[in-house]
Parts: structure tokens; sequence; C-alpha cells
């Protein structure tokens, strides 16, 4: 996994540490935006102890906690092997049965999109995977995580040893690269990343590397990178250089002190040998729009599939497919010709009925009728099988099982009633199901620990086609094609040899299965001719397609003389039409199938109870705390003396369970040693979709000051918090806090004092799409309520309510219009204060200048780009922004406690996003009555994201 | 009222105290530049037990199991290389920027000097009579510094970069340069004898046995030179691509290198490859040999007996950990140290355990043999020295 979600990690923690613990005094604090991180299961944990590694699982996923015990140990053995290190401590290896589960971890804070396979967090040393379906790609993934363990640990010992504590852990493109040469050999996705990028003029040469930092092609061009280190230097070249980590400070000085060449040298070099290997390509193959016609231009489209035409009116057959455009993945559909619009079925990933419709692992049907379409999508925790009215735009049915987690790839059976799929158990076993589309009924038709995806019925029969790597025994990560016989109840082998044989697809007369391979390196179309799908007789195989850079998910026009396929051109995915024509097709050589019968994997499982043979033991979870953040502090403050602390969050290892603990003095002049004392200690339980906080506190805060003027408040109590998210867009959350206060308001000249209760209450929603200057689409809002009383006198302090909603339009692309509305009311005998004013808030004014315990805020602003890259040349090295952004915009408002008048200010500024989690600001802009302008211009200069 | 301080501190009490503290200085030394060693330190019998990574760490006759520990110091710090045995010493120069010195008999520490800069790589003495200890310091000069260890006392500095493991012998140093160059001083005056910039990037340090040094390349090759002008006696490649690994190893007869891709290759003294073998893993720092077994550590755990006729495998040996450290053997036993944090000791003849010592800490420098006593370092700093019980009856 990146890196950069680990560093935000830790930065989140800190912050978290405020954020969870500190209680705040005023109502405005309470929300904060955010999409939720929702635990829809409950696991009761079990630990596997194997000689390195702590392997955490839950009952249901017992089979792969064998199966990842014996693979951790083997890679362990490897790695250690390659990189010529030890890691000597204990190894937390956290398994998760499916993708859905482990977007749940609570491990890292941040969301785990659906592209992130595992990772290796840095704090701790905890390496997290799910289970995707493939034992193989389980074991692959393993091992790469296991690389950045050794690599990681490795880097931090040498350079411990040598007394260095600043850790530097090298640029992203090698750590990844390294990882994906050492768990993996070079193969069809490495090519097509790599060969599509040099053909499309997009390939980054390591000095520039920062440009696709985080990306596919990034660990794609590391690998290759890596690989041809090892071909020039030999494959211990990596464990010289980690061992020589601790002699430079930079790569490029590394890399020249353990090789003797300059890095830009061997950079040149690498791009050249490219060039060399690939260049000749072109040749014999062509890109996908040279060799069929694009039915889609923009954005990422992909997964096509034929609407049969029972309009006869109209002679044109259209398709639907997956569409990203803007950064949501919807359903969409186009006619097979090319022409017309493209129309919008079903809108993806912007609510929680259609969290995700996951693109890369699901494929879409519609059933004969030409009407009913079947997808799946998630929906709080699991996938739900959707059968679409395409003529209403409704959903039909709406199937979701209890013991399937994961569902994909739904196909038609000829009936119009019936569907078949692949789906994941809560094991992360995936079989293929049969259904009925419309009372739900679920049988299973296989049973076994093998992959199988992909299914495909029969336009006529009771057969399906499928792939599966149920003949994978050595796990290389091969796949076949397979016919499963419905009324046999049998699976016959169709395909053989190392490759991955998959997507397959049915032609009209159902005499050839089309299905995507990497049989000659590239993935391409190839036709299986099979006279009798009862007996899977086969004819013959022809090659469909030769392409530079691959292409998949075929599926066939109705006259059968075409294929829709998806094509990969360009770093994108687009939806083309190719004619098959005889005469370019090549008829290939069918392999002889093995002979024996089809068996499940021998995993070669291992008996979880105590064994001395296996070195295994199982062990109950025990929730052993460890430290994530410790860190001390002193400042000095010329008004209010010396103030000192420590802070430290800790956890246990699935980071369910977490404390914050503050301790720190003020070392005033005039508090005494008690009276400066800052402690407060909080926990928050996350292990269930209800978060429970707690704390208690004792504080002496000496400006507590949202609003710019100082207040004096001693409190001592402590709070409950819960927060309930419904799903990744909404939550409720509430706050109780119960303290003793002396509340010293200087600017009111008022002391106060007593034992206050506070409640609040919000409602927060956040579905925005972000870029990394800050939302570009979506909404946000969030409405709340507080009260504040003192108990022990009945005595009514305040009562707050506030609304917070923006809105983000997305105009083009890469532009939008931004707006927020904000309305904040404190009432009552001590009302909280509110500020307004700086680039945050209302522009044009002094931070936090206007203050009152009433507030209007309306911000409009219109954001655009203005240079997508921009590049800093210095002596020292290259600074690269990757976003440099304008905006134009009006804001009104006001804070005030007894007369309103509105304050206004118009202006343009820039953005720029540093490190893809840090932005600098810079606002110019003039104030206004909205009846005259003034003339002079106020510079606001700021770091954070928009509004 | 103005408060005085109670005590004044004239310029007396600043000598008195400055005077303490110089006679502390050189007492404890633990000031930067001063090497404790007494004077009487003698000669050392190093050049014939290799002493680091640099040498051949075998010994005819040689302390057998079972040992019996002796003393056993820590210096705080990872080691850089092994153990350098010094006549009455064991000196052990350490990541932390500072050398130790232990007396031999009880391992008292006698010295400890801290080194301008890190100490890059393993550290040799040469000398006539071993009075000089040669230190590869890294840092923003990087320098070459022959101190000599009955003075304390920079005897000579040069600089260079180099974090390869140095070599030296009565009269000559020989240092292999970041730069590609194979270095020779005079031991006694750190002056060049010559300098010879090596046709491909070294990857490992120099060996010499006789009049003829040896370098491995980063390029697959392996280099030997005239020890007299530095000329290239003769170069043969042995992979295209595949760096030389660890310190070669060079007899009266032949000389052995090892690759990284776990290929051992055995050459005649005039660079013809007699035969390869194979083994799994990554081959350890360096490599030892006695008769007509050379020893292999690698990093799959595993050490490897090989004929040194035929490169046929005689025996293999799993370890609990990987080995990084050259073994050292004797005349019947191999001695390595690995990862796992145990000093064991195998049969020569047949790669069997006959006896283990578990110490505090995973091992990845060289074992050094003197006699009927070994010395092992362990990552953690700790310094061990075992005699052979029969020795001690």
């Amino acid at each position: 996994m990146n890196r950069a979600s680990a560093r935000l990690g830790r930065f989140a923690l800190c912050f978290a540490i405020f954020a969870c613990i500190v209680p705040e005094s005023g109502s405005a604090q309470l929300y904060r935006f955010g999409k939720n991180k929702v635990q829809f299961d409950e696991f009761t944990w079990q630990r596997l102890e194997t000689i390195h590694f702590d392997v955490y699982f839950y009952e249901e996923e017992r089979e792969l906690a064998a199966f990842a015990a014996r693979a951790a140990e083997t890679s362990y053995r490897a790695v250690e092997r390659q990189l010529a290190h030890t890691v000597q401590r204990r190894i937390p290896l956290i398994l998760y049965s499916s993708h859905i589960y482990f977007e749940q971890t609570n491990v890292i804070p941040g969301m785990l999109p659906e592209g992130v396979a595992g990772f290796t967090e840095f704090l701790k040393g905890r390496v997290a995977l799910p289970l995707s379906g493939s034992y193989a790609e389980f074991d692959r993934v393993l091992h790469h995580e296991l690389v950045h363990v050794f690599q990681f640990d490795k880097i931090r010992r040498t350079l411990a040893e040598r007394g260095i504590t600043d850790m530097n852990r090298g640029p992203l493109w090698f750590s990844e690269g390294l990882a994906e040469h050492l768990s993996g050999t070079w193969d069809s996705t490495g090519d097509m990343i790599v060969r599509d990028a040099l053909f499309a003029g997009r390939l980054v040469p390591i000095s520039r590397m920062a440009a696709i930092y985080g990306s596919f092609q990034m660990y794609k061009e590391g690998q290759s990178i890596c690989d041809y280190m090892a071909a020039r230097y030999g494959p211990d070249i990596f464990a010289r250089l980690l061992d020589n980590w601790w002699r430079a400070e930079t790569f490029a000085e590394i890399f020249a002190v353990t090789t003797g060449e300059k890095l830009s040298d061997f950079d040149e070099d690498w791009s050249y040998e490219l060039r060399k290997r690939y260049l000749p390509d072109i040749e014999t193959a062509d890109p996908p729009s040279r060799m069929a016609e694009a039915l889609t231009e923009t954005g990422y489209n992909l997964k096509p599939s034929l609407v049969p035409n029972v309009d006869f009116a109209d002679s044109t057959d259209t398709f639907v497919f997956f569409r990203n455009v803007k950064g949501y993945t919807g359903i969409a559909q186009a006619r097979i010709d090319g022409t017309g619009e493209v129309e919008i079925v079903v809108e993806g990933e912007r609510s929680a009925d259609f969290e995700s419709l996951h693109p890369i692992e699901a494929s879409l049907s519609v059933a004969p009728n030409g009407k009913h379409l079947a997808f799946v999508g998630k929906y709080n925790g699991r996938d739900r099988l959707y059968v679409w009215d395409m003529e209403t735009g409704e959903s039909l049915r709406e199937h979701a099982y209890d013991e399937l987690v994961a569902l994909s790839s739904p196909t038609w059976a000829p009936d119009g009633q019936r569907l078949a799929l692949s789906a994941a158990r809560r094991s992360g076993q995936t079989d293929l199901f049969l259904v009925d589309a419309f009372s739900g009924e679920l049988q299973p038709l296989t049973d076994d620990l093998s992959h199988d995806r992909d299914p495909d019925w029969h336009p006529e029969g009771e057969q399906l086609v499928f792939s599966s790597d149920r003949a994978d025994g050595d796990r290389e990560g091969e796949y076949h094609l397979y016919l499963y016989d419905l009324a046999r109840a049998e699976a016959t082998r169709l395909t053989e040899g190392p490759f991955v044989d998959q997507q397959p697809s049915w032609s009209p007369d159902g005499k050839w299965i089309a299905f995507s391979s990497n049989r000659q390196r590239m993935f391409d179309i190839y036709g299986l001719r099979v006279e009798d799908p009862s007996s899977a007789t086969r004819i013959g195989l022809r090659r469909f397609s030769q392409t530079l850079t691959g292409v998949f998910d075929p599926d066939w026009t109705r006259d059968g003389q075409s294929l829709l396929v998806t094509g990969f051109e360009a770093a994108r995915f687009h939806v083309f039409r190719f004619d098959l024509d005889d005469g370019q097709l090549d008829d290939l050589e069918l392999g002889a199938l093995p002979e024996q019968d089809i068996s499940r994997w021998d995993l070669q499982l291992v008996d979880l109870e105590d064994d001395a043979e296996t070195t295994i033991s199982l062990r109950e979870y025990e929730r052993r705390m460890s430290i994530d953040v410790a860190q001390s502090q002193i400042s000095q403050d010329p008004l209010f003396g010396t103030s000192g602390g420590v802070q430290i969050a800790l956890s246990d290892v699935l980071g369910n369970d977490q404390y914050y603990f503050i301790l720190s003095h003020i070392a005033g002049s005039e508090t005494g040693f008690f009276d400066g004392l800052n402690v407060a200690f909080g926990r928050q339980q996350l292990a269930r979709q209800l978060n429970v906080g707690w704390g208690l506190f004792r504080l002496n805060d000496r400006f507590t000051s949202t609003f710019g003027r100082f207040v004096r408040e001693k409190r001592t109590g402590g709070y409950v918090e819960l927060s309930y998210p419904f799903n990744r867009h909404d939550r409720l959350t509430t706050r109780l806090s119960l303290r003793h206060a002396d509340i010293d308001r200087e600017f009111e000249g008022r002391k106060l004092g007593g034992w206050l209760v506070s409640n609040h209450l919000a409602y927060t929603h956040d579905n925005s799409l972000w870029i990394p200057t800050g939302p570009l689409e979506g909404t946000r809002y969030s409405l709340g309520i507080g009260q504040t009383v003192d108990f022990k006198r009945s005595r009514p302090f305040n009562i707050t309510i506030f609304a917070d909603l923006r809105h983000y339009l997305r105009l083009s692309q890469r532009t939008s219009l931004g707006v927020r509305y904000l309305g904040v009311q404190s009432r009552g005998d001590v009302p909280e204060f509110y500020a307004l004013g700086g680039s945050w808030t209302l522009r044009g004014y002094g931070w936090r200048s206007l203050w009152g315990k009433n507030l209007i805020l309306a911000n409009h602003e219109l954001r655009f780009p203005l240079l997508d890259r921009m590049i800093f040349a210095f002596p020292f090295g290259v600074i690269d922004f990757s976003a440099f952004r304008g905006a134009l915009f009006v804001d009104a408002g006001n804070a005030w406690n007894d007369e309103f008048n509105w304050r206004g200010s118009i202006g343009a500024g820039t953005r720029i996003a540093l490190g893809g989690f840090f932005v600098l600001r810079l606002d110019a802009s003039r104030r206004t009555d909205f009846s005259s302008i003034e003339n002079e211009t106020r510079w606001d200069f700021f770091f954070g994201w928009d509004f | 009222m103005s408060t005085q301080p109670s005590v004044r501190r004239g310029p007396s009490t600043l000598l008195w105290l400055l005077l303490n503290g110089l006679v502390l200085w050189l007492v404890v030394g633990c000031g930067r530049g001063t090497l404790y060693v007494p004077m009487d330190s003698g000669r050392g019998n190093w050049l014939s037990t290799g002493g680091g990574p640099g040498g051949v760490a075998a010994l005819e006759g040689g302390p057998q199991p079972p040992l019996e520990l002796l003393w056993s110091q820590n210096t705080g710090a990872a080691p850089v290389g092994g153990a350098l045995l010094a006549g009455p010493l064991v000196l052990q120069a350490t990541q932390s920027e500072r050398v130790y010195a232990f007396d031999l008999v009880d391992g008292q520490r006698v010295g400890r000097r801290g080194s301008k800069a890190a100490v890059c790589g393993p550290a040799t003495i040469a000398g006539r009579f071993s009075e000089t200890l040669v230190l590869s310091e890294a840092g923003r000069k990087p320098r070459l510094r022959g101190y000599d260890r009955r003075t304390g006392k920079v005897a000579w500095e040069i600089e260079s970069s180099a974090c390869a493991p140095l070599v030296g012998r009565s009269d000559t140093v020989l240092s292999v340069t970041d730069a590609g160059n194979l270095l020779a001083l005079a031991s006694d005056d750190g002056s060049q004898l010559w300098v010879t910039a090596l046709p491909h990037h070294p990857s490992t340090g120099a060996v010499f046995t006789d009049d003829v040094a040896v370098v491995g390349g980063a390029d697959g090759s392996v280099m030997a030179l005239n020890l007299e002008d530095g000329s290239v006696r003769w170069e043969t490649r042995l992979l295209d691509g595949v760096a030389v690994r660890g310190q070669p190893l060079s007899t009266a007869d032949q000389v052995f290198a090892a690759t990284g891709d776990g290929q051992i290759w055995a050459m005649s003294r005039d660079g013809h490859v007699e035969w390869s073998a194979g083994v799994t893993g990554l081959p350890a720092q360096g490599m030892s040999l006695m008769g007509e077994v050379l020893v292999v550590g690698t990093s799959d755990r595993s050490v490897y007996g090989l004929s040194t006729v035929d490169g046929r495998q005689l025996w293999r040996y799993e370890a609990g950990g990987i080995i990084r450290g050259a073994p050292a053997t004797t005349s019947t036993t191999v001695y390595l140290g690995s990862t796992a944090g145990y000093l064991d000791a195998l049969s020569l003849e047949t790669g069997e355990q006959v006896w283990t010592y578990e110490l505090d800490a995973p091992v990845r420098s060289s074992i050094v043999l003197a006699k009927d006593l070994l010395t092992v370092t362990t990552q953690v700093g700790t310094v061990y020295l075992f005699a052979a019980q029969s020795a001690l009856r």
C-alpha cells in the first residue's frame, strides 16, 4: 500500500488526540465532516501464533488463517533470503476474508479504496490484507507486504545502529517497485501498463516519478526499474542498497555509492532498454483504437454488455457498461454503432444504495427481454444483487444474503427468470450460485476453495462457462475456462496451459466462447469453438485480436460478427467494437487437457490446535495495548509563560480500542502548580457500528478563544460521546458532558461557575468527491443543537443551533461551483460566541475579527484549474506541484450580538497542493457592503483545503 | 537587595577545574582523539588468523569445542566488522564512532577511542609490530587514519572515502575506495605506494596472498593485481550483470569468489575458472577454508561445505538464522554465528553440529580465531571471548 496513507494516518492520529479528548465548550466544534468507516460486522478475533507471526483472524476465516500462517512463514524465509535480513520482532498479520470486511479495519484510520489489496502500517509494523477470492493473489500480496516489513526494518536498524534517528524510507517508487519485484514475476499487467506508457509517450523517468506518485503506473514502473536493477547489478543489489542506506541522505547518492554509477545514467539506460524491448512490437500489434471502433471517448469505460434488442423498429442495438467520467462510477447505456448520446442508467457511489458498483471485479448482464439489468452494488457493508428495470429506471428486486459478503458478475439464464453469479462466502471462499431473480432463492453450484468467477450462461442450454483457478495447484495465478452443466452438476475443463483465461462469453449461436487471455503475453481476445455444450466437445481455438496494450471483457453483438470489448490505451479504459474478420484471425492449436479429475485445492491446511510439529498455536485474542504516539512538547509564550506536556495514544493491535492521555502544565506566574495542571484521559471503542467514546478531564484553559477573546475556564469532569454512522455518508453524533467549571469571561466582566451539563446532537452527511485542493462535487451538511445547563441551580446557560450546508456543483471535468451556507445562533444567559474572518470563512476581514452569538455566512466560489503541474527545478532537487488552481469568490455574512448588517467581499485566489495533504492558499479580496466596493485590496495567505 | 553568588569562581578555581577535567579525560580515555592502549600491548598474531572479514578466518589447530566463555563485554553499539585480536588486546570498532580495546585475559576495558566520524567499514591492524590500527571514517571529509596503538595518536591520515573492508600486513595497507581505486599505503606513515584505477566498480574489499591482491567487481569480474606495483595481473569475468558478493578468498593455489546470484566460483592462481557451484540465498560477507573444504554461509540460513577440488557439496547445515559474517574454520571444526543468536560449532568433515552456545543477540559479523581463542561480537555490541577447554586445562 502506499505510504502516504500511513503518513496521513499518523498525522490524523496526532490530530485526533486533541479532537477526541478535549471537550469543547462550543457546539460548532461538535461536527466534523468526512466519510464514515462503518463497522457493519462484528468479529470475534483469535490469534494464531507461528514462529515469526501473530496471525489475527475470526472464526469464519479459519481455513484462510491456516493457509496464511504457512504462506507467511514461507514468504518470511524467502524475503529473509532475498534481503539478507532478519526481522527480530513478531509481525502482526491481520486477515480479512473479504475486501468488504477489510474496508472496516481500524488498523489505520483512513478510508481504504477497493484498489488497495493490503497494507503495511509502519507505526507498529502491522500487515493487514483481505482475501480477494484467489489464494494465489493473496499469497503474492502477503509476500509484497512482507517485503515492506523487511525493507523498512532493515532501513530502521541500519540507521539506528548508526545513530541516525531521521527515518528516510526512500522514494515510494523504489519501495513499491521492490515489493513488486520480489513478490512476483513481470507479468502481462506490467507489460500492459509500461508498454502503454511507452507508446502513449507517458513513460515517466525516475527523475520525475513524483508526477505519478502512488499510481498503479508508479508501482509497475518501479517494478520494471527494480527488475532492470537486478538484471544489471545482480539479485543482491537490493540487500546492498539497504546496507548502504546510512551512507547518504538521498536515494541517488546511496545508489551511486553502491553501484558506482549515477542514477540519472541508470535512468536513461532503463528507458532505453524498455524502448528496445517494446518498440518492435508495433510491427505486429496495434493499439485498440487502430483495430477497433472506439464507442466511448472520455473517462473510464469498461465491462460492456449487449442489451438484447426487442424493439425491431430500431435496428441499432445498445450496450450497458460501467462509466466513470467525473469521479463517480455509474452504469451507462450507448449504441453499438457509436452514434447518439451516452445515457446514464444508474448513478452510483453518491449514496448508500450504490456505495460501490465494483467496476473492476463485477460485470453487467441484461435479460433476454432487454429490460432487466442485473448488477451488483454495495450497500451497508454487504453486496446486493439488483434487478433493475431499464424502462422505468427503478429497482425491481434487491437481494442480499447473510452468508454471502461479496457478489459479482451476474448472468441471466435464457428464461429471464434465473441468474448465475459468483459470490464470496463469509469465509472468503468464492463459488458459483444460482439465484431466482425475483424470489431471490439461492442455490450453490460449487463449494470449494478455488476461485470461481465470470460465469456466462449458454444462450439456449443449461450450461455455464466460467473461469476458475481450480487447477492452479502451485498457486501461480493461472485461470482456465470450465463448463458447468446444471443437469449433471459437474464442471468440465475447457482450456489448459500457464495462462489467465477469463471473462468468457458465449456467442449468440452457442458455438464460440470468446474470452480474454494472456496466452501470447498481452491480454487479447480468443475464441474457443465448442460443438456440443452438453458434452463440452472442443473443436478449435482462434485468436481474435492482437493488441499492443490489451483488451478484456468480450461480449458478442447480436449477429455474432462483432465483439464489444474493454480496451486499455493511453492509461484509460474504453469500450471498443471490433468486427471479426476471418482473414485476419489466427487458428491456434488446442492443447491437450490433463486427464486428472478436477479436485479441490490442496492448501496443506494445518490443524489450528497446538501442534509442536507445525509450530502453529491457537491463542485467544488478548487486547494488548501498545503506543501509537508518544510525544512531548514545551512552548514559551511571552504572555502566559512556559507550558509543556506529553501526549500518549495507545491502541490494541486491531485499532478497535484506543486510549488517549494528555498531561501538561502551564507554568504561569500567577498560577499554582495544581492550578496549571491539565490532565485528560479518553477512550474510544470502535469495534462496533456504534462508536463509543468517554473520558475524564481536568483542564485550565487560558484562552478558550473561538472568537479571538480571552476566556479562562477551569473544567473538571467527564464526557460520553456516541457516534452512529448509518452508512458511509451519514452519521448521528451525540455528546454528553458533565463538568464543574469556573469561567472568567474577561471581555464581559463576568465570572461564572457551577456544575454544567452539556448535550450536543448533530447529524452529518458527506458524499463529496475530492481533489487535492478540496471538494469538487457532492454535498456536505451538518445540522445540530446543543444545550448547556447549570444543573445544580437549574439555570440554563445556553442553547445553540447550527446548520452548515455545502454543495459542490460540477461544471466541467475540473471546474466546479462551491457554495456554503452556515448559520449559528446561541441563546441564553451565557451564550457561546462564534467568530468570522480570514481565509477559511469571510475573506477580506481579519482572522476571527468578527464575533458574536449569532453568525451567518454565505460563500460562493468558482474553482477552476490554472496549471495541471508546475515543476520547480532547484540545484538541490525538483519540487513538483500537482495542482495549481484558481478561485473567484463572493463572500457575505457577519457575526453579531445585537445589530446585524451584511459584510461581504469579492475576490480571487490561488491554491497549490503540496504532497497531497497540504494546500497553500492565497486570496486577494476587496470588501463590499453590496452597494459599493472598497478600493483597498486585502490579502489572505494561509493553508488549508477549500471549504 | 541585590543577590550575589555565594561562591565566586575566580581564575584559580577555573584552572583547577580545567586540570581535573584534563586528568579525567586522559585517564578515562573518553575524549575524542584519545585511545588508551598499553604501551606493552605487544605484537599481534592477527595476520595469521584473519582478524576480520577481509582475511581467511582459518587456523590450523585452533580451538576445539567445547569452548568455554572467558569473558564478555558490551560496547553498547553494533560492531563494524569482527573483533581484531592484537597481542593482549581485543579491539572492536563500532557503529557509534568508537573503538574499544579489551584486555585479552580478563576482558577489562582498557581503552575507548572516539573517532572523528562514523567508522565506515571493517578496520584492520597493520605494521611490522602490528602497531597501527587503520580505520576508514565516513563523514563530510572521509579519511583513512592510522593510529599508533602504543601512543593513541594519529600516526597518519589521508583523504579517502572507503567503506570496503581494509586489509593490512606488516608493510602495506590496502583500501578499495568508493571512487573505484585500489590504494596501497605504507603502513608506517600512510604514504601512497601505488594506486590503481580499477576498470570496473569494485563490490568487495581486497584480499591478498603473497604478492597478489584480489578484488571483486560490481560487474561480476574478479581482478588480480601485483602487490608490488598495482598492475593488473589477470581479470576474469565470472558473470555479466551480477556483482561479486562478499570478500573473495585467496590461497596459495586458488582464488574463490561468490556472486550475488548464489554461485561460488573457484579460480586457479592465473584466473582460470575451475568450477562453480550453486548455493541458495545470498552468500555471506566472507568464506572460510580449511584443507579441501570451502565453507560458505548464506542468507538462506544455510552453511555449505564445498569441495575445493570440484565444488561438490560435501554437506549443508541449516542454522537457526541467516549467516552474514564469515565463518571460521580450524582443522576439524567450523564456527559460525547467525541471526538466531547462536555460536555453532560444526564438524568440518560432516557439517554436523557438535557444540552450540546461546549469545545475547544476533550475529552479523565474522568469527575470529587466534590460537586457542575465538571471539565473536553480537549485534548489540557484546564481545565474547571463548577458549578451548582443553587449552584452559
